[in-house]
């Protein structure tokens, strides 16, 4: 269908072309929000795996250290070897579990303390045994003064060395403290900023699927429904049709329009026939002159309607039977013809004029007066005289006879008093014109033919005058 | 058989912190809310467990080490045996389906069970579980159960899954035997690393040994039979006692396994609980009945009158009262002996004896304790207790690898405090060459008239004799039957309670909530 279009893209190419870019950032934007918590997690993660746990782990360190200490003290102290044994156990408990979670904090940043705290964990341990050693000396009173002195050296020293000890940890925890609260605000400004950007993804593909809603509702919605106004209109034009564009809808378009052009010629191809079946059930082939029956209709029409008089003649064609005998059926169609034209060409566009079958033709025309009547009629009987008809060179004189008769529509009753026959319908009144027209033609045949009668009735005498040659002729 | 314990929960924690913070996300617009909630589902539904257990051993695999922490970490979770003390303590068929005794009572069949095979994808057959007991027979073996094997004269394969076990004597315990911990079916093919990568049959791997900090056993996705609840589980060191109470302290572990003097402030806590364990350890002060003066059985009774058993009543806390022993058995078995009364606390008469056996005022002596708490503590009331009848005491805290080098295979001390947990082990007073040096052939006899009773009536005869026997001879110290109790997480629940096998099963543990 889009092949037509040249360069535009069809409708299919198109919608791919939305949900393609639709699907991109619908997926960009999912993507990258996996990435940023991803990010994120990973933050998190390592908060959680390395810096808050070597954090409880350097507090649980300095809690410890703290203890020692005390323990120190107590441990130097002992004059039992019960306490001293006693405090040993837990002094040695806490220098192991220190040197365990002073080997987790092995791999934290800040080295060069854990080695110093590790160094200072060896010195205590040593100095414990050592004065351990010495305080059984001490206590079983066997201890010289030297070292007794050097019980009191170390057992001070340990103390420092815890209390050093302790301090560095402090600063190590303070130093991971730091670095948690940096790690923390860093994390929080990437939240946040990983919150814009969804942000402006998510404007982004609202934006994408609104032009997307909006590309639809007009661009396809709203032309299909054009399409489907232009087809509910009862007058159809094939114009209306036109939705522009060069793609899918275009083509249904062009493809409806001539749909519709077909239907409507044909359309138009079964009213001409119509219109001539008509034609033809009203009208007398020959001639294309009204038959009877249409004439009849019109007649009652006028009849009804007519402001005025009218005036109904019947016209004979005179002698027409040997124009039949004589030159053949032919030419006495064609003569027949052209009475017909000649008695169309003196009649008004308004006044009724049918060939009633035979040479024998009906006209009502409406008229001011009897006298405007006859002479009409006289002027036409003359037009046919004074007209030959023309056939292969031949010269056929024709002329008519004409009968007339007046009908008074409307005025029935005034003039009714006046009628011998008072016709109170059109068909009453038509008929009896007809019937007028008739004896009055009869005259005119009988009075020598190539004449024009007015019934009696019809006169403003009671006599039918002859109308031929200038003059009225009594029927 | 030598001692254990507990367990640690810091990575709980961080997850439980991640699936906050992954939900926490306040102001995100409705595409966050539906991605937060595919991130975090059901993020409180755990399948990780960490228990602490105090020590480490030497080597993963239960058949070639003496210590009892191999067994409770590996047993029935990465390896398996022909069959099984079930949960409720009774014997039950594993990787055999079932096994018939001969009329003789001279051999038994074992139908092996089909598709099973090894974490490295190896089969287990006939040929395999042949290789396994014969391994444990060879004279080089190093099993420390060896002895329960003893009657064995040979091991037959009958067919892809079928092997038959000869034996010198009838030995109706037998399929008991091969429940334990170091009768295990391991491949000819990986046996060689069995020790630091262990490949069993069992629901769980091996996923890493973290060399003193934990062992982490991944659930064995192929498992021939039901796959456990639990994904992963690890097995946390806890080698200091204030260790183990910072960890209970924090929350770093779910549980631990068996109960130390530590543990008893915790019992307060809410979130932990006391379960149940079938175990039968025994706290004795060993002896080495070699090493002079101690080779003089009025010295070892000395030491038996001097040690006040009441002041170690407490040893695990006031919470527990342990059950005081005079010999080398369970109280809970029919056959045995209330020998507690054999040596009355007596410093005095403790030092007439030492006195008769010429051993002088001061006499210094190492007490050997194991890196436990039972060790450090017990081994205080114990130092001043010979502290009064005369020695001079030096407490000495080994390693537990140097406690089983030095101590358990070199025989290189003179009084170590040590538990034993393997059920019914009297046999090893029986056994040459063992740590304590008793080798004593009328006790041997004793043992071999255990071995060849006739009937269980004549059995505890024998074995009550032997009770009396060693305690006559004041082998060592008799002292206490450890509470057997684990403190664990009130919400884990499936726990073999009556297992009476040194091990922790790991295959119906399972969070509750």
């Amino acid at each position: 269908m889009t092949g037509k279009c040249g360069f535009g893209l069809g409708l299919t190419a198109k919608t791919v072309i939305i949900t393609s870019l639709v699907t991109v950032v619908a997926l960009g934007t999912t993507m990258l929000t996996g990435q940023a918590f991803t990010r994120l997690h990973g933050q998190v993660e390592s908060i959680l795996d390395s810096q808050l746990e070597q954090l409880m782990t350097s507090v649980r360190l300095m809690q410890q250290t703290e203890s020692l200490i005390s323990l120190g003290l107590i441990f130097s102290q002992a004059e039992t070897h019960h306490d001293r044994r006693a405090t040993l156990i837990e002094l040695n408990d806490r220098l192991r579990w220190i040197h365990k979670l002073g080997a987790d904090l092995g791999g934290a940043p800040g080295n060069e303390v854990i080695e110093q705290i590790e160094s200072l964990h060896n010195r205590l341990h040593t100095n414990t045994t050592t004065l351990n050693r010495l305080l059984r000396k001490h206590i079983d009173g066997l201890a010289s003064p030297d070292e007794l002195e050097t019980i009191r050296r170390l057992s001070h020293e340990n103390r420092e060395r815890a209390g050093e000890m302790s301090v560095l940890i402090g600063y190590f925890a303070a130093s991971i403290r730091h670095d948690l609260a940096r790690q923390s605000s860093r994390l929080s400004r990437d939240s946040t900023e990983q919150q814009r950007n969804l942000v402006r993804l998510s404007l982004l593909l609202l934006a994408v699927v609104l032009s997307a809603g909006v590309f639809f509702a007009y661009h396809v919605v709203g032309r299909i429904k054009r399409l489907q106004q232009a087809v509910n209109n009862p007058m159809v034009s094939p114009e209306s049709l036109r939705v522009g564009g060069h793609d899918e809808i275009a083509a249904l378009s062009e493809t409806l329009r001539g749909y519709v052009q077909r239907i409507q010629a044909q359309e138009a191809h079964m009213r001409g026939i119509h219109e001539e079946l008509a034609f033809l059930a009203e009208h007398d082939p020959l001639t294309s002159l009204a038959n009877r029956r249409h004439f009849d209709a019109a007649a009652h029409r006028l009849l009804k309607l007519a402001p005025r008089a009218l005036c109904l003649a019947v016209i004979d064609i005179d002698h027409f039977k040997s124009v039949n005998d004589l030159y053949g059926h032919d030419v006495g169609d064609r003569a027949l013809r052209h009475v017909a034209q000649l008695l169309a060409g003196s009649l008004r566009e308004n006044d009724l004029l049918a060939r009633f079958g035979g040479e024998e033709f009906v006209a009502m025309v409406s008229v001011r007066s009897t006298q405007a009547a006859g002479q009409l009629f006289d002027n036409v009987r003359q037009h046919v005289m004074d007209t030959p008809f023309m056939d292969n060179g031949r010269t056929v004189g024709l002329t008519v006879s004409i009968g007339l008769a007046m009908a008074y529509p409307g005025g029935e009753e005034e003039q009714g008093e006046r009628h011998s026959e008072p016709a109170s319908t059109a068909e009453a009144l038509l008929q009896a014109a007809l019937r007028e027209a008739d004896r009055a033609l009869y005259e005119a045949k009988r009075g020598g033919r190539n004449r024009v009668c007015m019934a009696p009735q019809m006169r403003d005498d009671d006599h039918r005058h002859d109308l031929s040659n200038g003059a009225f002729k009594d029927a | 058989m030598l001692d254990t314990l507990p367990d640690l929960n810091l990575f709980s924690l961080s997850c439980r912190l991640r699936a906050g913070f992954r939900c926490l996300r306040p102001g995100m617009l409705a595409v966050l809310t539906v991605v937060g909630m595919v991130l975090c589902p059901g993020a409180l539904a755990r399948d990780d467990v960490r228990l602490g257990i105090q020590l480490e051993p030497p080597a993963l695999d239960p058949t070639v080490t003496a210590s009892a922490s191999a067994g409770e970490i590996t047993y029935g979770n990465l390896f398996e045996g022909l069959t099984m003390v079930g949960p409720n303590g009774r014997l039950m068929p594993r990787l055999a389906v079932s096994w018939q005794r001969s009329e003789d009572g001279l051999s038994y069949d074992f139908t092996l069970r089909r598709g099973v095979r090894f974490h490295d994808g190896r089969e287990f057959n006939a040929l395999v579980a042949a290789f396994s007991l014969r391994r444990i027979l060879a004279d080089d073996s190093g099993n420390p159960q060896r002895n329960w094997f003893a009657k064995i004269k040979a091991v037959e394969t009958v067919g892809a899954d079928h092997i038959r076990v000869l034996l010198h004597a009838p030995d109706a315990l037998l399929p008991f035997a091969l429940a334990l911990p170091a009768a295990v079916m391991v491949h000819p093919a990986s046996v060689a690393d069995n020790a630091t990568q262990p490949v069993g049959t069992g629901p769980f791997r091996l996923g890493n040994w973290e060399r003193g900090r934990m062992v982490s056993l991944i659930r064995n996705e192929n498992y021939w039979g039901k796959a456990p609840a639990l994904a992963r589980a690890d097995f946390v060191f806890m080698h200091a006692s204030s260790e183990t109470g910072n960890m209970l302290a924090e929350g770093l572990v779910d549980g631990l396994i068996s109960v130390t003097r530590v543990t008893d402030r915790f019992m307060v806590r809410p979130d932990y609980r006391m379960t149940e364990r079938g175990l039968e350890s025994k706290l004795i002060l060993a002896i080495n009945n070699a090493r002079p003066p101690f080779d003089d059985l009025r010295v070892r009774q000395a030491l038996s009158h001097a040690v006040d058993r009441s002041l170690l009543r407490e040893l695990y806390g006031p919470q527990f009262s342990p059950v005081m022993i005079g010999s080398h058995f369970a109280p809970t078995h029919p056959a045995y002996v209330d020998l507690q009364g054999r040596y009355p606390y007596s410093p005095e008469k403790a030092r007439a004896l030492l006195e008769t056996a010429g051993v002088s005022e001061g006499y210094e002596v190492e007490l050997i304790i194991p890196p436990t708490d039972y060790g450090r503590y017990g081994a205080q009331s114990i130092a001043d207790d010979l502290e009064e009848i005369g020695f001079r005491v030096e407490i000495v805290e080994y390693e537990w690898d140097d406690w089983l080098e030095k101590v358990f295979r070199r025989h290189d001390y003179a009084l170590t405090l040590i538990l034993h947990v393997e059920p019914m082990d009297i046999d090893i007073y029986a056994r040459d060459d063992y740590y304590f040096n008793y080798d004593n052939e009328a006790f041997k006899h004793i043992w071999s008239q255990v071995l060849s009773a006739d009937s269980e009536g004549e059995m505890n005869r024998h074995l009550q004799e032997a009770q009396r026997r060693i305690t006559e001879d004041a082998v060592n110290v008799f002292l206490l039957m450890r509470p057997e109790q684990n403190l664990m997480h009130r919400d884990l629940s499936g726990f073999w309670e009556k297992s009476p096998i040194p091990s922790f099963i790991l295959e119906d543990l399972r969070w509750t909530r």
